[in-house]
């Protein structure tokens, strides 16, 4: 079930009534559970086994894991949970692409080999709620917390379907102590709640796959190579279309939680007006990138042991994290890209101290500017639908286009696209030191009103084709 | 733990909600009437939109049919030529599915339906050299590939609640969505004119002609005809090469004919008779195992015109999808009984 269908509605609109009803609150967050499975499995019913599968083995393994005073058996139930939660992301999402290149590995020594081509559905969201039972397993382990004593509780924290198939990804600690008292929303977060709603659909269907999607497509997905000013065009929607896309499921999820009384923690924070990687990285799937500091860069030895060992540190979670969002190698050169950004930076800040916003507005646009032009080229990767394709597209946005570079669009298009993309960057940039809730509450009631009827009817008038969310295949 | 999260819900703007909400319901209702009333005095009709989810929702009511059943295959050509209610009407003992997905080479839906056990129907697939060319192949694996793995009940509903709206409200027609509107506003200040092609939610369409000719439609579909390639000649080594390339469907029409079932070739009007297109079909006539149609060995479709070179007028429907009725039935292709004959015949 996706946010921006009828059927969602209809199920959320009983939810919220079914939440709202004067019920023990034990009764209450069973609701919540039951109606997160049925979320689930309205896409795919025998995946909702796995969800089981995960919730349960990093309920034992954790209980089993604070009872054991012995390190090295502590260590064996953490690599039990490991195993069987990246034994199924392996599976799963890996499964083909590790065959694809023993295959070819196989063929550069000479050994022809042609295995059946394995035919595995990847499970909606897998990437989201394996990582978030690891963090309580391993949050465990760490005797970061203990183990929580209701099984509803934890079972309604792995499965809450605000957040399920695409994060933000919460973790334990966030969430399970708000299923201690009974929580209902108020008049003012059920208010805002929707408003967060409308807004996350705003970004999905008018901005992500109205007017972005269709020029992304138009230059990604040809055979011919494009021109300079079409290559960046696209880019540059797709740099619009991942963020609305990405940021506006997010925003809904965190909206939705907030109509059933619960807190998910921001995914994004106008990442477009970054100043650095570091910065983008604090802005970007925040979710993500604070997991993968606690639990891979930290871990790793974070930045100790010299620069070198520190850069190599980032490097593995950067290209780590690239895997995670796709089995391909683009999506690993696309984390690496990053990753040699963020070392490039560290050098940069130990040689010449930090870029930190300052009076000069001026020079910090300029450098929030170059942050975006470089996580563009990244996206080149992220997009292309091969290595030749990216490189044919950074080729033409550096200036040197293939021989057969075409213009792919109309002029329309191109105006739709840069003026969208320049309308965003100003967005992220005026609000680069704000939030939405505070900009909101400047605002008068009339023109909030107006804002919310003008997201609503540009909704209704975007009726494109059913494009899933983007994140939905990570 | 450390965690650098921050909550939104903290941070809950104050202010009077329900005034806000109310004046935005009502605001939203005006505007929406408002459009719908412009739309509508500016000619503009609902229309469905398309999409793999009605593509599922058709093959669906295929894989589930009790009757004969016909499907029909190819692109947008086939959409606009062929009236599965009206085929129905000529047919009584079948039932018709339009599969055809605008722009793309049927041989993907063809080798879903030959390899799905239960299709034992009539597969009417157009055909010409661009579609027999095997870089073309995988063009509706997409949409088959949607039937297959996201195909649920969740989206079945969805799409039904879609349908119903956009079957009576001509603010969901894309004819009006947001970025034509405001293209067409910015550009001319004018409400943008219909389009000329309307889709119903059973997958046929309808093109009026009347329209393309009237308004500013016509540059760009004049533009869309020369970039066609199945209007344009082909060299003969590229000709040989379609017609190798079109091997591949013989495994699959061997497969549904040994279900009972049939697959029938069907060369639609166009325009311009080109020379290389005739030679193919000649040779595809003689190579496939196949049923094929030539429209200009059929007296009720060789007449028709193709107002953009390509596709037939709303007006020329009837006359074509009779055509093909009788042609199917002259052939032995289809029992002319009625379903009740075939019940009682069966009893």
């Amino acid at each position: 079930m996706v946010f921006n269908s009828f059927t969602f509605a209809v199920f959320f609109a009983v939810v919220v009534a079914l939440h709202s009803l004067p019920l023990p609150w034990r009764v209450r967050k069973f609701n919540l559970l039951c109606a997160s499975y049925l979320f689930y499995a309205a896409w795919n019913p025998p995946f909702v086994i796995l969800l089981w599968v995960s919730t349960l083995a990093d309920w034992f393994f954790s209980r089993a894991i604070h009872a054991q005073s012995v390190e090295r058996r502590r260590r064996a139930f953490v690599a039990g949970s490991l195993a069987v939660n990246l034994g199924l992301l392996g599976f799963f999402k890996y499964g083909g692409f590790v065959l694809d290149n023993f295959v070819a590995l196989a063929g550069l020594v000479g050994i022809e080999f042609h295995p059946a081509a394995p035919d595995i559905i990847l499970p909606v969201g897998i990437s989201f709620y394996t990582f978030q039972t690891l963090s309580y397993t391993l949050d465990v382990y760490r005797r970061q917390t203990a183990p929580w004593q209701s099984f509803l509780d934890y079972a309604l924290y792995v499965t809450f379907f605000p957040q399920l198939v695409a994060g933000p990804i919460v973790r334990a600690v966030e969430f399970l102590p708000q299923c201690v008292q009974p929580v209902r929303a108020t008049a003012g977060q059920l208010s805002w709640g929707l408003s967060l709603m409308v807004i996350g659909l705003f970004e999905k269907m008018v901005c992500a796959d109205g007017i972005f999607a269709p020029i992304v497509e138009k230059a990604y997905e040809t055979t011919l190579a494009p021109n300079m000013v079409s290559a960046w065009c696209g880019t540059l929607a797709f740099a619009g279309q991942v963020f609305c896309d990405f940021a506006g499921y997010s925003t809904c999820a965190i909206g939705a939680a907030m109509c059933l009384g619960f807190r998910i923690p921001d995914n994004f924070r106008f990442p477009y007006a970054a100043i650095g990687f570091s910065d983008f990285w604090s802005r970007w799937h925040i979710s993500l990138s604070t997991w993968l500091r606690d639990y891979l860069f930290i871990p790793l030895g974070s930045s100790r042991g010299g620069s070198f060992r520190s850069g190599v540190n980032l490097m593995v979670t950067m290209l780590l994290g690239g895997l995670w969002h796709g089995a391909a190698w683009t999506y690993v050169a696309w984390g690496g890209l990053h990753g040699l950004f963020l070392v490039s930076e560290r050098i940069w800040k130990a040689r010449f101290g930090a870029l930190k916003p300052g009076p000069r507005p001026l020079r910090d646009f300029a450098y929030a500017q170059a942050t975006f032009i470089a996580v563009c080229f990244t996206y080149v990767f992220f997009r292309a639908e091969g290595f030749g394709q990216a490189i044919h597209f950074c080729s033409a946005m550096l200036g040197a286009p293939a021989a057969s570079a075409q213009h792919c669009f109309t002029s329309m298009q191109m105006l739709a696209g840069f003026a969208g993309i320049g309308v965003m960057l100003a967005i992220h940039w005026l609000m680069r030191n704000t939030t939405l809730e505070h900009a909101t509450a400047r605002l008068p009631w009339w023109i909030r009103s107006l804002v919310l009827a003008g997201m609503i009817v540009a909704i209704f008038l975007m009726p494109g084709e059913d494009r899933a969310f983007i994140y939905f295949q990570f | 733990m450390r965690s650098s999260t921050s909550n939104s819900s903290d941070r809950i703007p104050g202010g009077p909600w329900r005034a806000i909400w109310i004046t935005s319901l009502i605001i939203v209702a005006l505007a929406l009437a408002s459009i719908e009333g412009a739309a509508r005095s500016h000619g503009h009709v609902p229309s469905v939109v398309d999409d793999p989810a009605l593509w599922s929702q058709v093959r669906q009511r295929l894989a589930n049919a009790k009757s004969p059943a016909i499907a029909l295959l190819g692109a947008s050509r086939i959409q606009l030529a062929v009236s599965p209610d009206e085929l129905e009407q000529q047919l009584p003992a079948y039932r018709v599915y339009q599969l055809a997905i605008e722009g793309s080479s049927p041989i993907a839906t063809l080798r879903e339906l030959a390899d799905d056990p239960r299709f034992g129907g009539i597969v009417v697939c157009a055909m010409n050299p661009s579609f027999a060319a095997s870089r073309r192949h995988e063009e509706q694996a997409g949409y088959v590939q949607y039937y297959h793995r996201r195909w649920s009940a969740d989206v079945l509903a969805n799409r039904m609640v879609r349908t119903q709206l956009q079957q009576r409200l001509v603010a969901c027609n894309p004819s009006v969505n947001l970025t034509r509107l405001a293209g067409y506003l910015m550009k001319s200040g004018d409400f943008p004119p219909p389009l000329h092609v309307i889709t119903y939610a059973n997958r046929s369409r309808r093109a009026d002609f009347s329209l393309y000719h009237a308004n500013s439609l016509r540059p760009r579909l004049e533009l869309e005809a020369a970039a066609d390639t199945t209007l344009k000649e082909i060299s003969e080594s590229a000709l040989e090469q379609c017609l190798a390339d079109a091997q591949v469907v013989e495994p699959m029409i061997r497969a549904i004919e040994q279900r009972g079932g049939a697959v029938v070739f069907v060369r639609l009007p166009s325009s311009q008779r080109m020379a290389s297109e005739r030679e193919f079909w000649r040779r595809l006539t003689a190579q496939t195992a196949a049923e094929t149609i030539d429209f200009e060995q059929v007296p009720g479709m060789a007449n028709l015109q193709c107002p953009d070179g390509s596709h037939i007028d709303q007006r020329d429907i009837r006359q074509f999808t009779w055509a093909l009725a009788g042609e199917l039935r002259h052939r032995g292709i289809v029992d002319p009984r009625t379903t009740t004959e075939l019940g009682a015949v069966s009893e």
